[in-house]
């Protein structure tokens, strides 16, 4: 290969990388930036900190920017050599974080942490219940484990910082044990409106369990990743828990409003031509598709895969997938397109997103607050925009908690 | 309105008023005729030499980022109370020790911040200032009337290379303003000299704080500043790239226009007119487009697609550097243009207006579902304004901007882009890495803080202008000597352009074994070889160099290769490089040089 084909193709991979870079001044709040300073090495008190400056409790909605901050914060623990761990969600996640960051980014998902971290406190395996019956994943036993005094707990003096994302989502078993195990310094980043297990935690569950003072709970209350009319959008699918209170939406933002596109059968095909088309505008830009359900899925997965590159500017774009155990090497530092399944998105962050075939979603007969929260929880992926498809004249449940307001909502059919 | 004292528009687009004064902004910031005649000078005793900002580290770091020590609007909502709170629009500076008061007050609102003093250095400014006096506060003269006053009041903003140190109460404290600068992408802390004085940072016996008389507040157009601070940036960048100025043989057209932004002597600089940058000389001495929206601009060919041009820079300059999320701040910015662009077409006549009409459906198809690529939109738009209105759409970052190739984009086209985006982020939202050493920092500072000044007719100068950064293009233009060869080969080498280079071995007569192994060639000789030389392919190097990004340490580093250090060096560090005779950069700077280098370069 000679040099300028070498290096058309270096460029060519450069118009797609995504970094982690850091936030400009202006674009930190003062909330988040206390936040990021509290008992580190260099913040209030530094080293001898008083036990309650090291442990921080951030709540904030969607866009308040807590990932950001999370990655922040490890990346300052990084610069003042203080030992720390970042704990996440799953595994998407751990992906998605290490590629923005870099490979010196100390990070894991929580329950493989927590499963070595058992064995070298306990000398014991890390119990768990029988496997669920679709899968061979096995849940921990949280009330086995809790019988399980530690035999080594930590010396405080060399506990790191545990950073925590989505901290909703752990259960307070978690916490519990953390505490017992020897760990004094948490960074905790949650939003109960965000909860996508069954064994999560609740704002006052945190607080009870790392003995924070709901006085000290730093709570971010402006939104700073999206646009006016997608925070307006995400609003319209909050539930309501004031132990966390949705971000005030930011009052003079104006982008794109969400649209909600009605699309014939046979009109398929354009329309994933089109999202091919929004990242070979942008091949930087990464659009999430957000489906359903496995067979919603696949269905665009292929259909994207199958589109035409003749007359695409940048070639056909990454476009991948991930779902239960199927965990290929999905790049978050690069544009594309990744389909997921709804449960798969938590905590990710696209600049677009796209909630694949809505009229698809199961809806609960008794509880709707279920699939509003999902829908809060997946509009608020978004960066730029979001844009609802559905096929044209099918109607179901979920069209209920659909707002109507056109400011909201901009309905249209693809003609 | 234009007076003699007051060049205004006509003035500027004459040449009359800097060439009149000197370096620009001298003549337009010259006080009015109704400015009362000073009392002599030794009425006043001694000019105080250096005089102190009271502050905390946060409001310090932005400043830094801004370029510029700001007046308290210029933070937006990311303010930590300071002295700056009690004189809206103006600077109080210590000429002496602070009281314990003012520094207290800079820390109150909450524990993680640090005190610290900004020491600026003011000896070649001068102008009206005010000044604490029995029952009010008096205008004077800086620097011949202040005599021992503890206080000034200066107009905001100035320029961030006039800081010359900045003075913490511990070493701890420095640290962790250190520390939490390394947390910001746009902080240039390393720039400045920091220190630890505990005795220096406040007196228990200062001055009372907050003044019992403040001067009047007034305002400052910190957007259209901010915006210039980001034109000036990206057209630098631009000009290290203009592949015809190394070649002689092109059309250097970045590099006029980043000549005539820096310093806006001439009306319409030479190589601009007829192009779409023609009008930068004149924003960049008044902040604002030359003709207001909706009026025709007289006298200029194709002045339509132009007007509408810097209309929408004006459009973006509103609010340039405003505190905010930069991915929110884009969209704002975008969705104020296409309300702009709605605004402007039912001014325009037909033609015009149908073809604008039909570019802001297809920017907002942009942000839909479109079924569209950037080659078609360039297909249907082939004019600059569009273009670069297109590219502000597509791309995010100035950053973005620079990477971004495509065969059908014009060196216009990407002037007018450049600016545009510069625009829109403002100085303020630049990362380090595009914002040159501290040299090209100090002279957009220094700019910024001039236009201010000019904008708000304060009458106060701040001396001597900082000289234009030379562009990469233009340090390596001409024939090359010695010095140009060994900087174009150590930016070769730091960029990898390997298949620019080639090594020349000169040998004495003699019988030469060569032996071909797997891991290379080695040719075997009796004694030395005379001289070994890397070269440089020199048409191969300005390609490359026109389509390369560059980070602003190793630029810096090449550029230090080129010039001589003390021209590199931002003013208040020569001084003091002058004073104490030794090297005062900072570490990051010496890093930089030894990493270029790398001791490799013959």
């Amino acid at each position: 290969m000679d040099r300028e084909r070498e290096r058309e193709i270096v460029r060519a991979l450069a118009a797609r990388r995504r970094t982690f870079e850091l936030p400009g001044i202006h674009e930190l709040s003062k909330d988040a930036e206390l936040a990021v300073r509290r008992g580190t090495g260099a913040g209030p008190g530094g080293p001898g900190n008083a036990p309650k400056e090291e442990r921080t409790l951030i709540i904030g909605g969607p866009g308040t920017g807590k990932t950001v901050l999370c990655l922040h914060r490890a990346g300052r623990h990084r610069r003042l050599k203080e030992h720390y761990r970042f704990l996440v969600w799953n595994h998407l996640l751990h992906r998605a974080s290490r590629q923005l960051c870099g490979e010196a980014l100390a990070g894991e998902t929580w329950e493989s942490w927590f499963d070595r971290v058992f064995r070298e406190r306990t000398g014991r395996a890390l119990p768990r219940e029988p496997a669920e019956e679709d899968g061979d994943y096995r849940p921990i036993d949280w009330e086995a484990v809790q019988r399980c005094a530690p035999t080594r707990p930590l010396v405080s003096a060399y506990a790191p910082w545990l950073v925590i994302d989505e901290g909703q989502d752990m259960p307070p078993q978690f916490y519990r044990m953390l505490v017992e195990f020897g760990f004094t310094r948490f960074f905790v980043a949650a939003d109960q409106n965000q909860q996508i297990t069954e064994r999560h935690s609740s704002r006052r569950d945190i607080e009870t369990e790392l003995d924070i003072d709901t006085g000290d709970v730093i709570i971010l209350r402006c939104n700073y990743r999206n646009s006016t009319p997608v925070a307006k959008l995400a609003l319209a699918f909050h539930t309501g828990d004031p132990a966390s209170p949705p971000p005030d939406p930011p009052i003079d933002r104006p982008g794109p409003v969400p649209l909600l596109l009605s699309y014939a059968p046979d009109r398929f095909p354009d329309i994933c031509r089109r999202l091919v088309r929004l990242v070979d505008q942008n091949p930087r830009r990464l659009v999430g598709v957000i489906a359903p359900d496995n067979e919603t899925r696949e269905r665009y997965l292929e259909q994207l895969r199958g589109v035409d590159e003749a007359g695409l500017d940048h070639g056909a774009p990454v476009i991948e997938t991930f779902y239960g155990n199927h965990r290929p090497d999905v790049r978050f530092d690069e544009g594309g397109i990744l389909v997921i399944n709804a449960q798969a998105c938590k905590g990710l962050e696209f600049d677009v997103v796209v909630l694949a075939d809505i009229d698809r979603h199961h809806v609960s007969p008794t509880d709707l607050d279920a699939v509003r929260k999902r829908f809060y929880v997946m509009v608020a992926r978004a960066r730029e925009r979001v844009i609802l498809l559905k096929q044209r004249g099918v109607n179901t449940r979920v069209d209920e908690i659909l707002p109507d307001d056109a400011d909201v909502l901009q309905r249209t059919d693809l003609e | 309105m234009t007076t003699p004292e007051q060049p205004g528009l006509l003035g500027i687009l004459s040449g009359r008023g800097p060439r009149d004064g000197g370096a620009a902004g001298r003549a337009v910031s010259q006080p009015g005729p109704a400015e009362p005649a000073p009392p002599p000078a030794a009425a006043f005793g001694a000019v105080p030499e250096r005089c102190c900002l009271v502050t905390n580290h946060l409001n310090l770091l932005y400043m830094l980022a801004a370029g510029l020590v700001l007046p308290r609007s210029g933070f937006g909502e990311k303010y930590y109370r300071d002295t700056l709170e009690s004189c809206p629009g103006w600077i109080p500076l210590f000429t002496g020790r602070p009281g314990r008061a003012a520094v207290d007050h800079s820390i109150a609102e909450a524990a993680h911040l640090k005190p610290c003093q900004v020491v600026v250095s003011l000896p070649d400014c001068g102008g009206p200032v005010m000044v604490p006096v029995a029952g009010g506060v008096e205008k004077r003269r800086w620097p011949h009337e202040v005599g021992d006053a503890p206080l000034i009041f200066v107009p905001a903003p100035l320029p961030a290379s006039a800081v010359e140190e900045i003075r913490f109460g511990s070493l701890d404290d420095a640290r962790a303003c250190e520390a939490d600068a390394l947390d910001y992408g746009n902080v240039p802390l390393a720039n400045f000299e920091t220190r630890a004085d505990r005795k220096r940072l406040a007196v228990a016996a200062g001055p009372p704080w907050p003044p019992t008389h403040v001067p009047p507040e007034r305002s400052a157009r910190l957007g259209a500043v901010q915006a210039a601070g980001g034109m000036l940036a990206m057209l630098r960048l631009l000009a290290n790239r203009d592949r015809g100025e190394i070649l002689e043989g092109g059309e250097p057209l970045a590099l006029a226009a980043c000549r005539a932004a820096f310093d806006p002597v001439e009306a319409v600089a030479p190589g601009l007119s007829g192009t779409v940058a023609a009008e930068l000389t004149a924003w960049m001495r008044t902040g604002l487009s030359p003709a207001p929206p909706g009026a025709a601009l007289p006298g200029i060919d194709g002045g339509g697609a132009r007007r509408l041009f810097w209309g929408a820079v004006d459009t973006l300059a509103e609010r340039a550097g405003a505190a905010g999320a930069g991915a929110a701040a884009v969209d704002d910015a975008n969705a104020r243009l296409l309300d702009y662009l709605d605004r402007e077409s039912s001014h325009l006549d037909e033609p015009l207006r149908k073809h604008v009409v039909e570019l802001r459906e297809k920017l907002e198809s942009l942000t839909g579902l479109a079924d569209l690529t950037a080659s078609d939109l360039f297909d249907r738009f082939s004019t600059p304004f569009p273009r670069a209105l297109c590219l502000l759409f597509l791309r995010k970052t100035c950053a973005e901007l620079m990477e971004y190739e495509h065969e059908a984009l014009t060196a216009e086209d990407r002037l007018a882009a450049a600016l545009l985006f510069g625009a829109r982020a403002g100085w303020l939202a630049l990362p380090l890495s595009l914002r040159g050493g501290a040299a090209a920092s100090a002279a957009v500072s220094h700019r910024m803080a001039a236009l201010s000044h000019r904008l708000a007719d304060t009458g106060f100068e701040l001396g001597p202008v900082p000289a234009r950064p030379k562009a990469l293009a233009e340090l390596f233009a001409g024939e090359w000597n010695a010095r140009q060869r060994r900087a174009a080969v150590a930016l070769a080498r730091k960029q990898k352009w390997t298949d620019c280079l080639q090594t020349r071995v000169r040998l004495g007569p003699g019988d030469y074994v060569l032996k071909v192994g797997r891991g290379g060639t080695e040719i075997v000789f009796p004694g030395e070889a005379r001289a070994i030389e890397t070269e440089v392919d020199r048409p191969r190097f300005a390609t490359l160099l026109a389509a390369a990004s560059i980070d602003s340490e190793h630029e810096a580093a090449v550029i230090g290769m080129l010039e001589d250090e003390a021209a590199t060096a931002p003013r208040g560090r020569r001084r003091n490089d002058r004073r104490r005779g030794g090297d005062r950069r900072t570490g990051n700077s010496r890093r930089a040089a030894s990493r270029v280098s790398g001791g490799r370069v013959p």
